[in-house]
């Protein structure tokens, strides 16, 4: 799910890059103000590198899934819920860098996207449950899917918002790969978060009660995944059409999804977004009500 | 435990001599350039990334085929836009996706990591992300090296099973963060004030 260079349009990478170096740059910044990440003694500096790597690490490690097939943990939604979103969030993007560099997995300028899909939708995502609901085996499944599913959709609409609009029959697919990377990023996620419990619970960050700034930026989340939704069942209709006329898709009758094309992509994406947005708004007015 | 990048970047030639900052800005305007290029102007960035290959005097074969890592995920997309019919649409995210992978290599190749990092924060970039980016670039081959290990314990009883796996990745986190504080001590012991210099 790491978008390669090439694939997203000027202003896409643009605008998602100033938004990840923004919120990335606030959050080590408030980070180094509750307890400062460099000082001497107290320094987390080199548990959140450590961290890092054991992400890569823990990403090799292979889950069977039947059929011969295998699966790995990708790890936001397991570091948030161990660790703490913020520290969640500077480390997979640190880890995304890497990858982008040395591994070319993700692009350079497409960095902003990949860190705002995976490091901060993607952790906040994967958080929310367990803040919620506390951590038992339901909400800590629930964020390593969320996590997934965010993500998923954000790469969707972001490469939709590029052009290159997937529907139809690839679209089912893409989404049926991105369910069932959810539920395994899920079960993967239980099983690591209570073999931590045994193994080292001494790691896990205290849970305070959540201040304004984290439930400012989770509604702002939902608000903003609500305007993507919005956005792209607005605009996507009319680009697909247009991309249908520009390609003389109207006349092709070999193409089975072209009667449906201009919907299915609107509707699905739009619906799944909104979706999702449902479950922050849910959330965020289930926590009052505690 | 080394990556190959590694290997190649403490090699010398022209490029590898260039200053990093020249070199990330230099990588940042060819990719955008290459993001905006259209079919025949791709054959212009292939020949400059190739001369610049040629400079740099690393493996031109490996090098490229290092490249084409990105190419299963981007085929993926681009077949999705050659389904919808348009061939050169395709052919064009195949061809951006691939040289803007290669630009990116070829800067990684000739760069060492601390050349890099300082370039970095020549830029401003928070030194707390700049220190984290040290620590797991130094333990990250480390603690993978574990974890392969330990799949291959696995394999050899037979292989993981799911549960298993689970266990395998607390027990890998475990070590990670005894790894960690025992570093960050002898880290302290041996005068660290918060800040690599």
């Amino acid at each position: 799910m790491h978008i390669p260079d090439g694939f997203l349009t000027p202003p896409v990478w643009l605008t998602l890059d100033a938004i990840s170096a923004s919120a990335i740059g606030w959050i080590a910044h408030r980070a180094d103000r509750m307890g400062p990440l460099e000082s001497p003694t107290t320094s987390r500096l080199p548990m959140l590198g450590v961290m890092g790597a054991f992400v890569f690490a823990a990403q090799m490690i292979n889950f069977p899934v039947g059929l011969g097939a295998s699966g790995h943990l990708l790890g936001g939604s397991l570091l948030a819920i161990v660790l703490g979103p913020a520290v969640a969030a500077l480390v997979m993007t640190v880890v995304l860098v890497l990858q982008a560099l040395l591994f070319q997995d993700g692009g350079i300028l497409t960095l902003g996207a990949n860190v705002f899909n995976m490091a901060l939708a993607g952790v906040a995502a994967g958080y929310l449950p367990t803040l919620l609901w506390g951590r038992s085996t339901i909400p800590i499944f629930l964020g390593g899917a969320l996590s997934v599913l965010t993500s998923g959709a954000l790469v969707l609409s972001q490469l939709n918002l590029s052009g290159t609009a997937i529907a139809g029959r690839p679209l089912s697919i893409a989404l049926a790969l991105f369910a069932l990377t959810a539920v395994l990023e899920g079960a993967i996620t239980v099983g690591a978060v209570r073999a931590i419990e045994r193994l080292s619970p001494q790691s896990f960050h205290a849970r305070s009660p959540i201040p304004f700034a984290a439930r400012a930026a989770f509604a702002s989340a939902a608000l903003a995944l609500a305007i993507c939704g919005a956005w792209i069942s607005s605009t996507s209709p009319d680009a697909l059409q247009q991309f249908a006329a520009s390609v003389g898709l109207e006349a092709h009758p070999a193409w089975p999804y072209a009667p449906l094309a201009g919907y299915e992509l609107g509707d699905l994406s739009s619906t799944g977004l909104a979706g999702l947005a449902f479950v922050f708004a849910i959330c965020a007015v289930g926590r009052k009500k505690h | 435990m080394r990556h190959l990048v590694d290997q190649w970047s403490r090699r010398s030639s022209p490029l590898h001599a260039l200053d990093a900052r020249a070199k990330l800005t230099a990588l940042l305007l060819l990719l955008a350039g290459i993001s905006l290029s259209q079919p025949w102007w791709l054959l212009a960035d292939f020949a400059f990334l190739l001369t610049a290959t040629v400079v740099s005097r690393l493996p031109t074969p490996a090098l490229f085929k290092r490249a084409a890592f990105v190419l299963p995920l981007s085929a993926v997309i681009a077949a999705v836009a050659w389904f919808s019919g348009d061939t050169a649409r395709a052919a064009t995210l195949l061809g951006r996706s691939y040289l803007s992978a290669l630009a990116a290599l070829l800067f990684a190749a000739t760069t060492p990591f601390p050349a890099w990092t300082a370039a970095l924060r020549s830029w401003r970039i928070p030194p707390a992300l700049i220190s984290i980016l040290q620590f797991v670039y130094r333990y990250m081959f480390v603690i993978a090296e574990e974890a392969q290990t330990m799949s291959a314990a696995a394999r050899a009883r037979g292989g993981f099973r799911f549960s298993a796996a689970a266990a395998a990745i607390g027990v890998l986190f475990a070590r990670s963060w005894q790894r960690a504080e025992s570093v960050h001590r002898a880290m302290i012991a041996r005068g660290y004030r918060g800040r690599f210099t």
